[in-house]
Parts: structure tokens; sequence; C-alpha cells
């Protein structure tokens, strides 16, 4: 479909009509000596994702209903040809897609809508859409990761937790409770729970009376102690692998909050990102570290995984310790309990630990000599939503940019920054706002920036600004 | 290669604000009419507490009217004229609710008068609400943060005005339907 897409005639785009974004401008952004930043599409609305074709076409993402769901815009796929042509191939449904790669003639895309995600083929050729996995428990906070392909020739894919932190509370509100107030989480083991519930002001009620709820609950339905809970193949805070067409789905790990970023490293090892929980609420919890997790049930032959592991949603940290250690006490909001009795085995430490609320997104990692970093993996961090989520003014800065980690030695060095921390909008500048992806041309000389756009930020309340999505390319001088 | 801007052309920008512009009419009638209707039902309330509160409501509905005006500047466009238009049409719209109100209360058995009024008063405050708050969706939507500014402390005070509005209209229905009396 033919989109309205004109050529700027200058690499520093200034007087855009956006004003929430009236200047983009590569000079306010900062990457290591020997690469130059250039601005590839302007004015995207709410990009997720975005995947390679090997003939070094680019499938973008623009998510529909994100974060928060508030504007819809359409939910489009969008093609980028190697020739600089941009066009629209499809419309996905409401919420939206999340993820995109390219794989045997075909996108495979992780949508997110209703009490579910789905993973969705559509055929390069003949634009048929199929659903090759659904009903991926959702109707929450959190988001389908991936897919991605290994050289196996299998899809690795995920789906974050649908309550915030542990328990469906208000503090979802738009996203679960007004629309999906039958939503919960689903363990991917059977689970025995505490009967800790969490006491929360109802607000779908006449009177906001005290509600209970428990884990694994939908909002407002209370847990016994030693009640046991079914694990659920299709569970979720989940990551899977299956054949293309969807068969043989396999359950390689639970327990993590948001598995946005999925990556593959060249020796096949699979890592995915993490993000950390919210000190904020009914059940608030303070400095959890966003991570990067090795799933190495996925070094077990396709098919042989009898237990998944567990990497402590929605019960332990990413630093392993427990939600409720007085290292994790929250400065507001209710201190956390255990909700699980005896749980699974704890499957870190983290490949990778980064600063709490920095929200690591996607990631992919360089197969290039001639980049440079070959063997790293590169990592978006789509910034902090701090005042929101966190009272911690040592919160307000971290994330806002793309990072280079060594998951040998579990360090990272940044790669692609704003000359001062945080979002450029916010001092003024034309450079990063929010990184939500990033992937290597195939030519492997460039790697290609998403940049979700301009969100304001306020004590009660996040905005998300549509037209000011960015398209960067970081390219070998 | 030089950047590719999608949807930012002078073209389809202006094209989107002209419609955004047709919203804000109707955003500008819908809030027009509810204070129309507020004024109409505070003169025949004699109950003073609730006149108070009502009194009250009413010099906050005439201020948010006015900011209509900050949602076209926001916008990048000039402030519509007002006048007749929009006296005619907050008339026309009050006349339909008043209809509504009306009809719907002589079937509850309710009395005419102020409780009558408040109930119309009530459904018209739903209507102004969705006008800015739908108009905060399309400054989202074509990135002005000015439009937000705006909006969202008019949103959160005519929400909580609307929870007031139902208060009272509950504590007075019983009166109403069932002895026939207003306040």
């Amino acid at each position: 479909m033919a989109l309205s897409v004109v050529t700027a005639s200058t690499e520093v785009l200034d007087g855009l009509p956006a004003p929430a974004r009236p200047r983009v401008d590569p000079g306010d952004v900062a990457v290591p000596d020997g690469f130059e930043v250039t601005v590839a599409v302007v004015g995207l609305s709410f990009p997720t994702g975005m995947g390679f074709d090997t003939d070094g076409t680019l499938y973008l993402l623009e998510g529909g209903s994100t974060w928060p769901t508030r504007p819809y815009l359409p939910a489009r796929v969008l093609r980028l040809s190697p020739e600089g042509d941009l066009d629209e191939i499809a419309e996905e449904t409401l919420g939206g897609p999340r993820g995109v790669c390219v794989h045997g003639g075909a996108l495979f895309i992780s949508d997110k809508g209703g009490y579910s995600s789905r993973i969705v083929r559509r055929d390069l050729g003949t634009g048929e859409r199929t659903v090759v996995v659904d009903d991926l428990p959702d109707g929450g906070w959190h988001e389908p990761g991936g897919p991605i392909f290994g050289t196996d020739g299998l899809m690795y894919f995920g789906q974050g937790s649908v309550s915030q932190n542990g328990v469906a509370l208000p503090q979802g509100f738009t996203v679960d409770l007004a629309k999906h107030p039958h939503a919960h989480d689903v363990p991917g083991q059977d689970v025995e729970l505490t009967g800790n519930t969490v006491q929360s002001y109802d607000p779908t009620s006449p009177y906001p009376y005290y509600v209970e709820t428990g884990p694994f609950k939908p909002f407002g339905v209370p847990a016994s102690p030693g009640e046991v809970v079914r694990g659920e193949l299709k569970c979720s805070s989940g990551v899977w692998r299956c054949r293309p067409d969807g068969s043989g789905l396999e359950l390689l790990a639970w327990g993590i909050r948001n598995p946005y970023g999925m990556a593959i490293a060249e020796d096949g090892t699979l890592y995915v990102s993490d993000n950390d929980f919210e000190e904020t609420g009914d059940r608030a919890i303070a400095g959890d570290p966003d991570r990067i997790w090795r799933i190495r049930t996925a070094d077990l032959p396709f098919g042989t995984v009898t237990t998944p592991d567990w990497f402590g949603f929605p019960d332990i940290c990413g630093d392993g310790l427990p939600a409720w250690h007085e290292s994790h006490l929250p400065s507001r909001g209710t201190p956390a309990k255990p909700l699980i009795r005896n749980p699974p085995p704890w499957a870190g430490p983290a490949a990778y630990l980064e600063r709490p609320h920095s929200c690591m997104t996607k990631m992919d990692f360089c197969r290039s000599d001639p980049f440079g970093h070959r063997g790293r993996l590169f990592a978006c961090e789509w910034g902090t939503l701090a005042p929101l989520n966190s009272p911690n003014p040592d919160d307000l800065q971290n994330g806002f940019k793309v990072i280079a980690v060594d998951v040998a030695t579990g360090t990272a060095e940044d790669f692609v920054r704003n000359v001062r921390p945080g979002p450029s909008s916010a001092q003024g500048l034309a450079g990063i706002e929010r990184p939500v992806d990033c992937k290597f041309a195939p030519d492997g000389r460039s790697l290609y920036v998403l940049d979700f756009g301009v969100v304001r930020v306020e004590e009660a309340g996040m905005f998300s600004y549509a037209h000011t999505g960015v398209l960067w390319r970081i390219g070998v001088r | 290669m030089m950047p590719l801007l999608l949807e930012l052309d002078d073209d389809t920008w202006s094209s989107q604000v002209d419609r955004v512009e047709r919203w804000l009419a109707t955003s500008r009638m819908l809030q027009a009419a509810y204070a129309r209707v507020l004024e109409s039902t505070l003169n025949g309330v004699a109950e003073p507490h609730i006149r108070s509160y009502l009194d009250e409501l009413l010099e906050v509905a005439r201020e948010h009217e006015n900011r209509v005006d900050d949602l076209y500047r926001a916008f990048g466009r000039e402030p519509a004229a007002v006048g007749t238009v929009r006296s005619t049409a907050s008339a026309l719209l009050a006349m339909t609710r008043e209809a509504v109100g009306h009809a719907e209360g002589t079937a509850g058995g309710a009395a005419s008068g102020p409780w009558r009024g408040l109930r119309e008063v009530l459904l018209s405050n739903v209507d102004a609400i969705a006008g800015f708050a739908v108009t905060e969706q399309l400054g989202l939507a074509l990135g002005v943060p000015a439009v937000v500014d705006v909006t969202m402390p008019v949103v959160r005070r005519k929400t909580q005005d609307q929870l007031l509005l139902q208060e009272y209209l509950l504590e007075m229905a019983s009166n109403a339907v069932l002895r026939g009396r207003d306040f």
C-alpha cells in the first residue's frame, strides 16, 4: 500500500511538524570513533520491532496500541527496500505487532491483542496470513518476545507476565482491569501457593472497597495457603521453541517477566532480555536490576526438555534475592510477600545485570568483522519510566541507549547514546529518545537502531507521541 | 541516502489538522451545551448546599469552555469564531438533552425541576468529557504536547465533577422518585 513518503533535503531535519520532536540531528548522537550516524526514516508511529531479509530489505513494525495503550495508530508492517523505497505490506490486529523476522520466504510476527498473544506467518509471495502459535496468555502488562530463528531451523519466542509485579492489580488499569478483567498469570510448572494475597482498592467498583488478589488469579480473586496452580505449556512469562509451522511446541523457561529481546549467538546460545519489578503500588519492589538471561535449556536437543528452567518471576529479583529482601524494600507502596511455596530452583545468575528501569528491549549479536565488536550482544535500552515506576531520583536517566554486552564477562559499554544521559528531548537536543530494537544489516557494515519516539513520563501518567519514531543507521565510517 | 519522512509532508499533515479543527468545534459545542444545561438547572435549585456546588461547577465549566481556544492554538490554528454558531449549536444540543432527560425522567416517575435537570447535566458532562478526552488522543496522535497540557487537567476536573453530580443525583433520587419532591 502506498504511503505518504517524501525525501528530506538535508541530513539534519529541522522544523518537523510534530512539536514533540521538531528536530532530528545525528550530530546529537554519540557513537565510538570510526562510526557515523545517519537518519533513515522519520515520522514512524510507536515502532516496536524490525527484521532484515538477506537481500537487505528491512521490515518495520508500527505497534498500533503500545505503551501506553492509547492512542492507537494503524498497526502496520512496513517494508524499506535496499533502494530506499518505503511501503506498507500489511496491517495487524489490535493491539499490534511487537517483533518480526524473515524465514523461509515469510515474515514471522509476534502480535499482542485481547486476552492472548500469537505468532503469525505472512507469506512474502502470496501475502497469506496464518496464525502458527496462538493463545499465549496475555491481556495484561507485558509483551510477546521474538520471534527469532536459530540455525537449527526452529523458531524461538517468548511471552511476558500478565501482571506487573506478580499479582493483577489496579496499577495496570487501562491495560488489564478495564479491558481484560479476567486476565491472570499462568505458571509454567505446578506451583504451591503460600496463600499470601495483596490488598488493593477496586477502581471498578461503585465504592472503592478493598479486595484481595492472589498470584495466578484474576483481579479480586484471593489465593489459599497450600493451593496448587497447575502449570501449563502455554504459560505467561515463558520462552518456547517450535517448528516454523508451530508444531512441536516446547517450553524452555518461565519466570521471565518481560522477554521482549531475544538473540542467538554464533555458537547457538540463546539470550533473552528481561525487565525488573517496579517500585510502585500494592506489591512494590525496589532496586531490581534489568538483566539478560542465558537460556541453557535451549542447548538441549529439540523435544528433550522435560522441565523448563525458572528465572524467578514472581518472587525472585534479577540479582537472585527474594523480592521481600531488605535490599528490595520499597520507599513507597506496599512491600512484597512470598507467593510461591517451595519454588523451583532458580536458573540464574544473569549473563548481564543493568541498572533498574533501564527497560532493556530487543537485541542482536554482531557477526561482522568489518563492523568490529564481533560476538558482542547489542542491546537496546528503551529507558526508564521513573518517576512513574520508581521514586528513586537515581533512576530518572537510566537507559535511553544501545549497549554492547560481552556475555562472557557480564560487562558492557555504551555504543549509541546521547551526549548527556536521558532522552534527548528532555535536554532540548535532537538525538536518541527510546531505542526499542537494533539489528545488523546483512552487509555487516551497519547497525540500524529503531527509536520508539518521544514519551513524557510524570508522577501520575505517561504520554507517547505518534509520528516521533526514528530509524537511525550507525555505519562504519 | 537522504532521510525519508513518513506522513510528515505538508499536505498530509495539514489535512489531518483540518480534521482536528472540525472536532474542536464539536468539543466546544459539547462543553457549551453542558454549561448551558448546568446554568439552567442551577437557576431552579433552592437547596443551598447543592446550589453552592453547582455554582462552582458552572464557573469551572465556563473556564473550560474558554480553554478550547488554547487547543486551537496548540494545533497551530486560530480559534474559530464562536458567537452565533456556538449559541445555536449549544441551544440545539441543550434542547435535545432536555428532551431526553425529560422523557426518561417522566417514565421513571420523577418530578420535574432540578432533579431532572441534574440528570441532564450528568449526561451532558459525559459528552463534554469525551470532547476533551478525544482531543487529547488527537494531540498525542499528532505529537502535540501542548494539547495534553490543556486537556489533562480539564478531563481530570470534569471527571471529578461527574462524581459529584452523580452523588447528588443518587442522594436525592429517593425523594424525587418516591415522594415527587425536588430540592
